[in-house]
């Protein structure tokens, strides 16, 4: 379980706002999307649950564990998938994936059985693994973040925009796994700009416009609320309402 | 061509190399006091310098009627700096900069692209160099009177110095670059620049063992200079050099006039060889690599604690990264080489018992003590292992962040990486000098306790520098080190620290209780900044961002 309780983040000394008095909690067995325009706090916010940054007010609680108190015990719990997956391009996809592995404690036994799963969701031939990440397409890339950070089979999964550069049967499979796992009573958040994905995933949306939660709900209750027009219109007359 | 177009281009490359500016008051104050500092304590005194070396030799020379060699010599020697770290700069820019896959979609022509980029690294590489010229200039002009019109034009051909050696490394690189076919893989290019910068740097050592300071006196004294090696080397690969110095010597403006026109047609040239060779030699290459056909498909059993995956992760980065392994790993390695051959060129005798019998003086020892203090802090601070530990992982600054591994244990895996190259450079060198040259026991490990309490010291140094506002938005690993001004601020307060240090040696005349001062102050200051680390330097990589 996510617990966000009254988060502010400002950068610029107060003269940009990017989180403002944000509290929301994404319960477990279930699928949070999080939307919102650009610069509306998304990665912010979600920078703030997973410890990359501190909130200037408020508190991140992870499964029971305050990120400010129990940082390493928060981060154990979390598999953070970044919206930017250009980094340790000099790894091979092998030994990024080990190296997460490690980190997180993962029997080598465990982490063998894991990659093999993941390799086949994603319809990646091992032997790329040994190759170093410099030549992998931003897809492969991507696919290879998302394998190296599932290996320690993480409860709560935050996931930046996700889908980015997935082939649509990678992208199909991510859904369902996502599904899978909230299913087993654990805890998936994930930022989008793709509305058709959230209004399909989601259990729940959260709307995040100007570091304001705007809307937070079920998809059905959003419909009632408006003129049960789809996800986009809904988006749009909120997000220019605010 | 479409100056207007370069001129934009060129601000907004030279925008975008720029550091980041501090997230908060106290940050920007703290890097304002350092910005201060070095230029009080580094750039002011080594101009200084420069200044009354080139007056002193501008002085004496003009006695044999030769005033003009002093400044001669010294821009070629600038102009050497700038082709040994200007192969790298130029390579990087025109071939491996991540913003090139974007410029290159757009309707610009090659030699807009080209001279953009070579306008961005001539001003970028010339702020520093531009304060020593001026010191030359000044130290010349005191010495040897010059005119208005000579001052002004002077500073002028000086600050233009680089554009030459620039430009025709980036017109050989562009025509190596097509004519080598078969070189697809930025890897391998990176590989061939490296190559180059070694052979470089080897063909300049066999010309230093060439050199005899007493002959360069006489050369010098006879009016035939121009019989050394080295100077007929250096006039006809920079003979703007000569050109400017006679110029600023005799006030005649024929060579000004020609060394303008030089620049002129290097710059024309650069612009013809881009059209022709520059869009044929980029688009061919890749980072693509194929699939080994014996690649693993197992996964790999190796199962590590995680401060040990992570200093594996480390190493395997700056080995892996070209910019990274040339400057931090290989400059290690590349400096005892230099020892023997200024030992050469300063005529000493290095024979083991000759060196024996020349280390039986205190004095000698304890001077040897302070170079051996300075190599030690110098390669440490220049490596910038310590001063990028944390820019190095630029994008993946926020990834180590999310990881529940304790900032306290990634501080000192990086700081076991840096120590690991630093030493490997420095010690092994160090035991055999303070063995051959028979340092007494007691002195001789104060000597290697000294040089492992330095590198300390440099390298937590760097970090805490580095940890306060780390540059983490580059768009080539060669920028994670040339655009961060921790590595500068590193260097600065090293050479300051060193200075004292040197200080005590040089004043306290027994080499035992000198060094024993020195390690002892060495090691309460590494501790100092060893806890200074853990609560400060910590607390800034969390605010790192915010």
């Amino acid at each position: 379980m996510i617990e966000a309780v009254n988060l502010s983040k400002s950068f610029n000394s107060g003269a940009a706002i990017a989180a403002d008095n944000i509290s929301f909690t994404c319960a477990d067995g279930e699928i949070v999307g999080f939307i919102g325009p650009n610069g509306a706090g998304k990665t912010t916010t979600i920078k703030m649950l997973t410890g990359i940054i501190r909130p200037d007010s408020g508190k991140v609680v992870i499964n029971g564990f305050d990120m400010a108190e129990k940082p390493l015990d928060a981060k154990r719990i979390i598999g953070y998938i970044s919206d930017n997956p250009d980094m340790f391009v000099k790894l091979t996809g092998y030994e990024f994936i080990n190296f997460m592995a490690d980190v997180y404690g993962v029997p080598e036994d465990v982490r063998a059985e894991r990659i093999e799963y993941f390799a086949e969701q994603f319809g990646m031939e091992k032997s790329v693994f040994s190759q170093r990440m410099t030549g992998y397409s931003h897809g492969m890339r991507q696919k290879t973040m998302i394998i190296a950070t599932l290996v320690h089979d993480p409860k709560v999964w935050i996931l930046d925009e996700p889908m980015v550069g997935l082939d649509p049967q990678s992208a199909f499979n991510l859904k369902r796994m996502m599904r899978e796992h909230a299913d087993k009573g654990n805890t998936v958040m994930f930022s989008t700009h793709v509305l058709e994905i959230a209004e399909k995933v989601c259990d729940r949306i959260m709307i995040i416009d100007s570091g304001k939660i705007i809307y937070t709900g079920t998809m059905e209750s959003l419909r009632s609320g408006g003129e049960g027009a789809d996800l986009e219109k809904i988006f749009l007359k909120m997000t220019s309402e605010a | 061509m479409r100056l207007g177009i370069i001129r934009k281009l060129t601000a907004v490359i030279m925008r975008s190399n720029s550091m980041e500016e501090a997230g908060n008051k106290k940050r920007k104050a703290w890097i304002l006091g350092f910005t201060v500092f070095v230029l009080l304590f580094v750039v002011l005194p080594v101009t200084v310098m420069t200044g009354i070396f080139t007056f002193l030799t501008t002085a004496k020379l003009s006695e044999y009627g030769h005033p003009e060699f002093g400044v001669k010599l010294m821009y070629g020697l600038i102009s050497i700096f700038t082709v040994v770290f200007g192969i790298n700069v130029i390579f990087n820019e025109l071939y491996f900069e991540d913003d090139i896959s974007y410029l290159l979609p757009l309707p610009l022509k090659p030699e807009e692209l080209v001279l953009s980029r070579f306008f961005a690294v001539f001003i970028g590489e010339n702020m520093m160099q531009f304060a020593v010229v001026i010191a030359v200039v000044t130290g010349f002009g005191i010495a040897h009177p010059m005119n208005v019109f000579q001052w002004i034009f002077a500073l002028a051909g000086g600050f233009l110095l680089p554009i030459i050696p620039t430009a025709v490394i980036a017109i050989l690189g562009m025509i190596l670059m097509t004519f080598i076919r078969f070189i697809k893989k930025k890897e391998t290019v990176r590989r061939i620049s490296f190559a180059i910068i070694l052979l470089i740097l080897a063909a300049g050592a066999v010309m230093l063992v060439s050199i005899d300071i007493e002959d360069i006196v006489t050369y010098i004294i006879e009016g035939t200079a121009v019989d050394i090696l080295f100077v007929r080397i250096l006039d006809v690969l920079f003979p703007q050099t000569g050109m400017i110095a006679s110029f600023m010597a005799s006030g005649s403006v024929l060579p000004l006039l020609i060394y303008a026109v030089i620049c002129v047609i290097s710059v024309l040239l650069l612009a013809v060889a881009a059209h022709f060779f520059y869009m044929e030699s980029v688009t061919r290459l890749n980072e693509t690599t194929h699939v080994q056909k014996n690649a693993a498909s197992s996964v790999p059993s190796v199962s590590r604690t995680a401060g040990m995956t992570l200093f594996v992760k480390e190493m395997r980065m700056l080995v892996r990264t070209p910019a990274f392994m040339t400057n931090c790993v290989a400059a290690n390695f590349v400096w005892p080489v230099f020892v023997p051959i200024f030992g050469k060129i300063m005529g000493a005798d290095m024979s083991r018992g000759a060196v024996a019998l020349y280390f039986d003086v205190p004095k000698h020892v304890s001077v040897s003590l302070m170079v051996i203090l300075a190599v030690t802090m110098v390669t440490a601070a220049m490596n910038c292992l310590g001063s990028d530990a944390f820019s190095r992982e630029g994008k993946g600054f926020d990834y180590i962040k999310s990881i529940p591994v304790s900032y306290k244990l990634q501080w000192n895996v990086k700081l076991a990486a840096a120590m690991v190259w630093t030493l490997a450079g420095t010690v092994p060198f160090f035991v055999f000098f303070v063995i051959y040259a028979g340092f007494e026991a007691g002195t001789a490990v104060l000597a290697i306790l000294t040089v492992c309490g330095a590198c300390f010291f440099v390298t937590e140094l760097g970090m805490l520098l580095d940890s306060l506002n780390p540059k983490l938005f580059w768009l080539d690993a060669l920028s994670a080190l040339r655009e961060n001004y921790n590595t500068v601020f590193c260097m600065g307060i090293t050479i300051v620290s060193c200075a004292v240090l040197c200080a005590v040696l040089f004043f306290i005349p027994s080499p035992v209780v000198s060094s024993g001062i020195i390690a002892a102050i060495l090691i309460a200051a590494d501790v100092v900044l060893y806890l200074v680390s853990m609560s400060s330097g910590v607390r800034n990589i969390m605010q790192v961002g915010e």
